[in-house]
């Protein structure tokens, strides 16, 4: 068998860098009818890509990232969600008075992790019907007997301790169970079961008949049964004085869809916003975010005498990433129901070139962009739709994701670069913390 | 009437203007290198007139942004690489899934060794598996390093590296054909 007489790989690297095809007959024609194509719009023009074989779609890896992110954020907030409750259904009819009424204090001030301390203070219940000792901080603690062989019946009791005509040794005044409930710093709480607003309720509902004393506050409150105030969407219009704003910073990942060559398509993403709840659930809320996008390219270096061929010696191609800082203001209005809420509206985003530029390779930069185009300016500013979705994992948390959509080629690409423009096209995940 | 005979200058000119028979002078007058550039990447002939004629579009409607300071035929080249790297990589995505046979039978040329055209050298690195093209033509021919090819195309540099391997071997098994089988003529 007859080996190879040589293998002359800079004689072949010459003949190929200096060969020149001749032209076909036909190939001119093609162009022709291309150009005719082109003039007559693009829409004309045939898909001369051949058709894709069964391999995953390009992106795939952007959109597996996408569902994973999604499916953690629903775990999140199936883990984060409460069991659904009844009013009152939790209460074993096998149970004593005492630990009724232990309970509902616990419920109120909030502190039912120290057995202890409730048991203390269950001593500090009373009756509310005319309890000549009521007034007295210890008097109950003194004389335990005194609540003996009283049932609790809920609703049985009388606001008896806000009639005016029994001043109250320590200046009780009436309390309505609403301001019992906001005094407990329960007011706000939007993750209890969602129950019909409390006001609309009639007082049986919920007055226990008890009365709870408070050494702390020196004060006596009656109990209510279940004191879920309702959900923030069912609140009215903010009334005069009173502050509904709420304020948030959001910090997250934000996912780009753009098909240039991206140095990162996950980026961290960075917000503060405002929301303005508004009748039946509804809500406005703008603000402002930003995050870094960086493009990444190749760049030709010496090779101003770029011809055909052009020797790999005189040429030389340094990778780079320029720094673009997209601040986004957006307009968005809202719906929200329990926990849950939606959010869409219009976006504005402007890109300011800055740093920092990342560069391999090259010691001396002289060169002009080869690919894709990294001296186009951002074209602001950048119109396009958000739509999204959150919920609140408790008062103060929230997930949130949003898809952005923008309408613009917002980075231009070079001749020659038809795929290398970039659009502001992303998902964004992010964590809120609420005021 | 723009024809083979004027100058660069007037053949941008008249291809601003929208001139067919410019457009027709410049794409003759830069055809041959640029052909063979293409189809030193391309798996045929027509997946490189495929290509070139859309990079002859984008220079056309583009012309304006032609900067006199560099020489036209760099700038076409360029394009013309740009246009084959966009579609190289948009093609990547299902191509890696497809069987590549390897080659199996030697073209049938009469020229010698030491004298094979630079077309009969194209026909023989077209019939390489696409990734052994690619990878051969950017860094035998355009002196790209691997490192930069791996980012180009996708993946890391040792399956660069192992692509030009086997795209040595074959080349070499490949002119080695034409040559015995000159020699068997002879």
């Amino acid at each position: 068998m007859k080996k190879p007489q040589h293998w002359n790989e800079e004689e072949l690297r010459r003949v190929l860098q200096h060969a020149e095809t001749t032209p076909q007959p036909g190939d001119w024609a093609a162009m022709e009818s291309l150009l005719d194509m082109a003039e007559e719009g693009f829409a004309a023009l045939p898909d001369t890509l051949p058709a894709p074989g069964p391999a995953l779609p390009e992106g795939w890896q952007g959109w597996l990232m996408s569902g994973l992110l999604s499916g953690l954020l629903l775990l999140l907030v199936y883990a984060a969600m409460p069991a659904p409750a009844l009013p009152g259904a939790e209460r074993p009819e096998t149970r004593s008075p005492q630990h009724e009424i232990t309970d509902q204090q616990s419920r109120v001030n909030g502190s039912n992790l120290d057995p202890a301390r409730n048991s203390g203070q269950a001593d500090m219940v009373s009756s509310g019907t005319k309890s000549p000792d009521y007034g007295s901080s210890s008097s109950a603690g003194r004389h335990p007997e005194r609540n003996q062989g009283r049932p609790f019946v809920p609703g049985s009791g009388s606001m008896a301790m806000a009639d005016e005509s029994h001043p109250s040794p320590m200046g009780v005044h009436p309390v309505t169970a609403t301001e019992s409930a906001d005094a407990a710093g329960l007011g706000q709480s939007i993750l209890r079961p969602e129950v019909p607003d409390i006001r609309a309720l009639p007082e049986d509902a919920y007055n226990t008949g008890l009365m709870a004393m408070s050494r702390l506050r020196r004060s006596i409150r009656p109990l209510i049964m279940d004191p879920v105030p309702p959900a923030i969407g069912s609140l009215p219009l903010a009334g005069a004085g009173e502050n509904r704003w709420r304020f948030v910073v959001a910090a997250g990942a934000l996912m780009a869809f753009s098909s240039a060559p991206l140095a990162a398509p996950l980026q961290p993403w960075l917000g503060a916003q405002v929301r303005y709840p508004l009748h039946g659930g509804w809500f406005l809320q703008s603000g402002i975010g930003a995050y870094w996008l960086h493009r990444r390219g190749y760049y030709g270096q010496n090779v101003s005498e770029l011809s055909a061929s052009w020797s790999p010696e005189e040429t030389l191609s340094v990778r780079r990433a320029d720094g673009v800082l997209v601040v986004q203001l957006p307009l968005l209005a809202g719906w929200q129901r329990g926990r849950w809420y939606g959010l869409g509206g219009a976006e504005v985003s402007a890109g300011i070139p800055a740093g920092p530029r990342q560069q391999l390779g090259a010691e001396d930069f002289q060169s002009f962009p080869l690919n894709p185009g990294l001296s186009g300016a951002p074209r602001n500013p950048d119109l396009g739709l958000t739509l999204g979705a959150g919920c609140f994992l408790y008062r103060h948390l929230s997930v949130e994701m949003r898809y952005h959509h923008g309408f613009q080629v917002f980075l231009p690409a070079s001749a020659g670069n038809g795929n290398a423009e970039i659009r502001q096209r992303d998902l964004r995940f992010s964590l809120g913390w609420w005021w | 009437m723009y024809h083979a005979g004027h100058t660069d200058e007037d053949l941008l000119r008249g291809c601003r203007a929208g001139e067919r028979s410019a457009q027709r002078a410049l794409y003759e007058r830069y055809y041959g290198r640029n052909m063979s550039l293409c189809m030193r990447y391309a798996g045929s002939r027509d997946e490189a007139l495929e290509i070139l004629n859309m990079a002859f579009l984008k220079v056309f409607q583009h012309v304006d942004r032609y900067e006199p300071s560099g020489s036209l035929g760099g700038w076409i080249a360029r394009i013309v690489f740009n246009t084959t790297m966009d579609h190289l990589r948009s093609q990547r995505s299902y191509r890696q899934t497809i069987h590549f046979p390897e080659y199996q039978e030697s073209p049938q040329r009469e020229s010698v060794h030491d004298r094979l055209a630079a077309e009969d050298i194209l026909r023989c690195i077209q019939t390489l598996p696409d990734t052994q093209r690619q990878v051969f033509s950017l860094n035998v021919v355009d002196g790209y390093r691997h490192r930069e090819i791996a980012e180009m195309l996708g993946f890391d540099e040792a399956t660069s590296r192992w692509h030009l391997a086997q795209a040595r071997k074959n080349l070499k098994a490949m002119l080695a054909g034409v040559s015995i089988t000159t020699t068997k003529q002879a």
